[in-house]
């Protein structure tokens, strides 16, 4: 159904003023080269960093899950909740980047099947400890079966909200199932960006050539471009707007994502780490160097990076937790403000920033309702 | 356009008016065409509608299996033009704003009457009311107060009860609360066939599972709701429309961008993402659009000849006549021939996937089962229609800017309301 956005108006009102101006006589629009440089150095400093770090991240989880299950269940399991965290902190930098290998077999979806609306994982877990069934874990039935139960909330559930389970032996087995699964996907996810001739790094590389995914640098660019938004568009939409409603009695801290977990403000904190980092690595070829060198880009950057540094000085500020920051007095009201940050954020990135680089960020799969 | 602007911009010099008034003219003549479809398929959800309402009237008179049947088709035949006007929803506000109203899914449909408990459940974290049951309880803790329901009324549905305690599942009104209460629960789960809800269950010499005459009334008024609202959206497409002149009367490109964001926004995040990809990676039958009916593969169906429709300029109406004129087709080709014969073949492309699914529906088996899991070849017929739709999402993508619109907004209905979101 029909859940409105808020902020819509600020893109037109800013796009408009800034564009009618005449263009000064040097001014040059980024051209193939540019955005072919900025593929390659978003590529290097970016994602292929965050893609080896999930991959590591993957590897540990899987290995610290069989480790305290074998030495009697998930009760204690600190390793494990350690180990959760770590990945948890990962995939919050690579949870945007929603084109090529993450969108493949549905990996991104099997990761984290959230925000889950209609409460599919609470139910299927329970139906399926209340029915221990071996076979429902077989690994590669388990693999293509629903992405509700084998990524990281349904793990979350099993180590921080289900004390019941814990000392159940098929918990464990499925505990361990899904950190294979979890390893398995960041492992392909790494090796298809990465390895081989065909590896989408590449396909990103040559995009100024033309190919299959890309007629040139400049639409591989607006995917990157599109991943900035998307991470700002995630945390405004489901993170903030969908807990805290418009007034205080509104807010619904189960709507938060990883609550049961105590990280829902650490996720934002990492997601806005990464969308800066998205915007201003790269060198002189990144977004915010492409930017600066257009006319009134300085202007922008300038205007971007401080909302950006006052955003995040604000969730330092504030407890990992968002159920705790919302108990405390004032908590709404300064989670409030958070998301009025990052809604400026994504008008800006949406607005002037697209169109002063001449991407058009076009459609994204949370069009939908 | 955008050379020309440049040029006149850094020059000082104003739009060359010749050309700018043909290309004005051009994107006028495709709008027209867009409004008269848009009027076309509003009246024919109409038309089709009211054919429903005398089926639900006999029905309710006289219940019999057969009426039953009678009403299922005709409310089966009601979706055909209303799933075509689907594309009209994101970009025009004054649909969007509307639409909840008549089609909003997923619904917890124990708010309106019994449900199977087992697997149902009964109760959810996310909604109070879940298994509120307003045709069993004449009275109702909603709100945070106590709500009088002894007369199903009107107002009782569409301002009560329809998202109440601001939960978007409680849907009291349109299609598919209709569908329920002609259909009942699919109980299959990925099995074989659609609700089985008897006839009786409206008899007020036999009733089935009690109140049926709360329910009769609840389905009649259902109905006559739908009824006012789909009145309501043919005169705001009829000649002095506000939808109409909204469009017309704004800036051309700001109308153009409204076509294009409604192509784009249902191929993509509604009908791709929300509505087909998202049941088949969990393989849940409840996520179908009509899972009462099982009359999903219809409804995707239809959504994306809405698409075509408003893309090639061209409707068939209920009645066979068709409803032709200037199209958007056409305005991109002029500007770049190969983008255009892209997304007609990507177009083309997604029709094929969707009617593989549509055949496999009416042959082999449901779409509920084609999502099943461990059902590899269902699940690979229902994967090529989400892999068509993301496709042509991104032809529609260049075609935007081979169109040279400059910004669009795509996150749904801005246009309309505020033309100059749309501009560089």
């Amino acid at each position: 159904m029909t859940q409105r956005r808020q902020f819509l108006g600020f893109c037109g009102g800013l796009g408009l003023g800034l564009t009618l101006r005449p263009l000064p006589a040097f001014a040059a629009a980024p051209d193939q080269d540019d955005f072919a440089e900025l593929n390659n150095a978003l590529l290097d400093q970016c994602l292929l960093p965050r893609y080896e770090a999930l991959a590591v991240a993957g590897e540990s989880l899987e290995g610290a899950l069989r480790r305290d299950c074998a030495d009697g269940g998930l009760g204690g399991a600190e390793e494990s909740k350690k180990a959760f965290h770590a990945m948890m902190d990962a995939w919050m930098a690579a949870q945007h980047l929603r084109f090529g290998p993450s969108e493949l077999f549905l990996r991104a979806d099997r990761m984290q099947f959230w925000p889950d609306k209609r409460g599919v994982t609470g139910r299927r877990l329970s139906q399926l400890l209340a029915n221990p069934d071996p076979a429902a874990l077989e690994p590669q039935r388990f693999a293509q079966g629903s992405v509700a139960i084998q990524g990281l909330p349904a793990l979350e559930r099993l180590l921080f909200d289900m004390p019941e389970a814990a000392e159940q032996p098929f918990a464990c087995d499925l505990a361990v199932r899904i950190g294979e699964n979890l390893k398995e996907i960041s492992a392909g996810l790494l090796a298809d960006w990465r390895d081989g001739p065909s590896a989408y790094a590449a396909v990103l590389r040559n995009a100024r050539q033309g190919d299959a995914e890309f007629l040139d640098a400049k639409e591989a660019s607006l995917q990157l471009a599109k991943s900035l938004r998307s991470a700002l568009l995630i945390v405004v939409d489901f993170k903030l707007q969908r807990v805290l409603g418009e007034a205080v009695r509104n807010a619904k801290p189960k709507r938060a994502e990883s609550w049961r977990s105590g990280r829902s403000l650490r996720n934002i904190e990492i997601n806005l780490e990464a969308a800066q980092a998205l915007y201003q690595n790269g060198g002189q070829g990144g977004f915010s160097a492409l930017l600066r060198r257009q006319p009134d880009g300085p202007t922008l950057h300038v205007e971007i990076e401080a909302v950006f540094r006052r955003t995040r000085k604000k969730l330092a500020n504030l407890p990992a937790s968002m159920t705790e920051a919302l108990e405390e007095e004032g908590g709404w009201q300064r989670l409030s403000a958070v998301r009025d940050d990052v809604s400026q954020l994504l008008a800006l990135i949406s607005g002037p920033f697209s169109q002063m680089l001449d991407l058009p960020l076009g459609f994204n799969s949370f069009d939908g309702d | 356009m955008r050379l020309i602007a440049t040029l006149a911009a850094t020059t000082g010099l104003v739009l060359l008016p010749a050309m700018a008034a043909a290309d004005e003219a051009a994107k006028r003549a495709v709008l027209e065409t867009y409004a008269d479809i848009a009027h076309a398929g509003y009246e024919d959800s109409l038309i089709t509608a009211k054919t429903l309402q005398a089926a639900i009237d006999a029905l309710v008179a006289d219940p019999s299996e057969a009426r039953l049947a009678t009403a299922r088709e005709a409310w089966i035949a009601a979706r055909v033009p209303y799933q075509q006007t689907e594309v009209y929803r994101f970009g025009n506000a004054v649909v969007d704003d509307w639409e909840g109203k008549v089609n909003a899914w997923p619904l917890d449909e124990g708010l309106i009457d019994y449900v199977d408990g087992g697997s149902y459940g009964r109760e959810s974290d996310e909604n109070p009311i879940y298994t509120a049951n307003v045709i069993a309880n004449k009275s109702l803790a909603l709100n945070g107060e106590t709500v009088d329901a002894s007369t199903i009324t009107k107002t009782l549905l569409s301002d009560v009860l329809h998202e109440a305690e601001e939960v978007e599942a409680n849907v009291a009104t349109g299609y598919h609360a209709i569908e329920f209460l002609l259909w009942g629960q699919d109980l299959n789960g990925s099995g074989p066939g659609a609700g089985q809800r008897p006839a009786s269950d409206f008899s007020s010499t036999a009733c089935t599972n009690g109140n049926c005459d709360r329910r009769a009334a609840y389905l009649t008024t259902a109905t006559d709701l739908l009824i006012d609202d789909l009145e309501e959206m043919v005169a705001l497409w009829a000649d002095n429309g506000a939808a109409r002149k909204g469009l017309l009367t704004s800036n051309a490109n700001a109308g153009i961008s409204t076509i294009v964001t409604g192509m784009g926004s249902l191929s993509y995040g509604e009908l791709a993402g929300e509505r087909i990809k998202l049941g088949l990676m969990l393989h849940d039958p409840e996520e179908e659009h009509d899972c009462f009916s099982d009359n999903t593969h219809n409804s995707h169906y239809y959504n994306h000849r809405g698409i075509m429709n408003v893309y090639l300029g061209s409707y068939r109406r209920v009645d066979g006549s068709m409803v032709t004129g200037p199209s958007l087709s056409s305005l991109v080709e002029a500007q770049d021939a190969a983008v255009d014969a892209e997304l007609k073949e990507k177009l083309a492309a997604s029709y094929s996937a969707m009617q593989a699914m549509v055949t496999r529906a009416e042959n082999v088996e449901a779409y509920d089962q084609m999502i099943g899991e461990g059902n590899a070849a269902g699940n690979a017929v229902i994967e090529a229609v989400v892999e068509g739709l993301t496709t042509q999402t991104r032809s529609i993508e260049r075609a935007v800017v081979a169109l040279d619109l400059g910004q669009i907004d795509f996150e749904g209905s801005d246009s309309l309301d505020n033309p100059s979101a749309v501009f560089q």
